[in-house]
């Protein structure tokens, strides 16, 4: 039951937080949630209610580097699946988000390809392990 | 100080003092360790008085310049104002493109599912004109719902060249603010910024900057028509 997987995505930009809904409705998945930087992101995280991650890394507040680390260090959301979905594209940063145990790295501007491609090997790598 | 230079000023002083030193004479070791000293303070002193005539110098070029004035108190601010506009024309082109791709896209797909079911009800071996074109609409319709999806994703340029505005918005606030600083220190009153001339092109009108702007096409029929045109 693959569309039942409940998504939340971070990004401070509206319009980029309602491409992606839309493209993951077009994926078949239903359930997406929202919201604009890690510290609003983070309170529903520790409710249990998200089964996948995509967020963006660049955002005021809490930035998606630190929502991961904090997902990192949850023993109760420690395992979640992060896709950061970013326009920092530096070696090292990308380096620095594998290091701090991302799932998946997609640079924008991205295709819908690569999108699907990512998350669904996130899926695939979670349903086998 | 080039090292030659450096030698050949010190070189008579260090022999004397080396002298006074190997002799254990100390008088003359703390006469020569004076001299130094009072050297060291004349260059120190003529260097900070170049310094703070340079300083007042700049400061008098500075009151001169209203166009600093002009910078300070309005074009800063108004580039300011400018690109908060940008940001926000981008925002809602972008939310009312993502409105009619939402409205459009399930009008496509229901088209393609109707043709669809609509040519299976159709009997194999009459109607091929009408089963063939029920297969071009579906074709059709799916290539129309592909091509929005294409349109929904290109619109992620908002958030890169909003990310990028976002960082040149906040230099011209930094500068703002050093500006108003300048200005303060040096006295320029801000109300010495040269007024704006004339009837210049100045572009798209600006919430906040641009005044008299007439921007709905009825006003501007309206004027028009005033003016017996």
């Amino acid at each position: 039951m693959s569309s039942s997987i409940r998504f939340l995505v971070v990004d401070d930009f509206s319009t980029m937080r309602r491409i992606i809904k839309n493209f993951l409705n077009d994926l078949g998945y239903t359930s997406i949630a929202e919201a604009d930087d890690g510290k609003t992101a983070l309170p529903v995280l520790k409710s249990g209610d998200v089964d996948f991650l995509i967020t963006d890394w660049n955002m005021p507040g809490m930035p998606g580097l630190e929502l991961l680390r904090e997902v990192r260090g949850d023993p109760a959301i420690k395992k979640l699946p992060v896709l950061m979905v970013t326009a920092e594209a530096k070696r090292e940063q990308i380096v620095e988000a594998a290091q701090a145990g991302v799932n998946g790295y997609v640079v924008k501007p991205f295709t819908a390809q690569t999108l699907k491609e990512k998350i669904d090997k996130i899926l695939a790598s979670q349903a086998a392990g | 100080m080039p090292m030659a230079k450096f030698m050949s000023r010190y070189r008579g002083v260090m022999a004397k003092l080396n002298h006074a030193y190997a002799a254990g004479d100390e008088a003359a070791f703390d006469d020569l360790l004076g001299e130094l000293h009072s050297e060291r303070e004349v260059s120190l002193r003529t260097g900070l008085a170049r310094l703070s005539r340079n300083l007042a110098d700049a400061l008098s070029r500075f009151q001169l310049d209203s166009r600093i004035a002009t910078l300070a108190a309005r074009e800063i601010p108004d580039a300011r104002l400018r690109l908060d506009h940008v940001l926000k024309m981008t925002e809602d082109a972008v939310h009312k493109t993502l409105d009619i791709i939402e409205q459009t896209a399930p009008l496509a797909e229901a088209t393609a599912r109707d043709a669809r079911t609509l040519a299976e009800t159709l009997d194999n071996r009459s109607h091929s004109d009408i089963r063939s074109f029920l297969g071009e609409v579906q074709g059709s319709a799916d290539r129309v719902r592909k091509n929005l999806s294409e349109v929904m994703l290109a619109q992620g340029f908002q958030d890169l060249t909003g990310q990028i505005l976002h960082g040149v918005r906040a230099l011209i606030g930094e500068v703002e603010s050093v500006l108003d600083e300048l200005a303060k220190i040096s006295g320029v009153p801000l109300s010495a910024a040269a007024p704006q001339q004339g009837n210049k092109p100045q572009g798209p009108a600006v919430p906040g900057i641009t005044t008299n702007a007439v921007v709905d096409q009825n006003a501007v029929d309206d004027l028009i028509a005033g003016l017996g045109i």
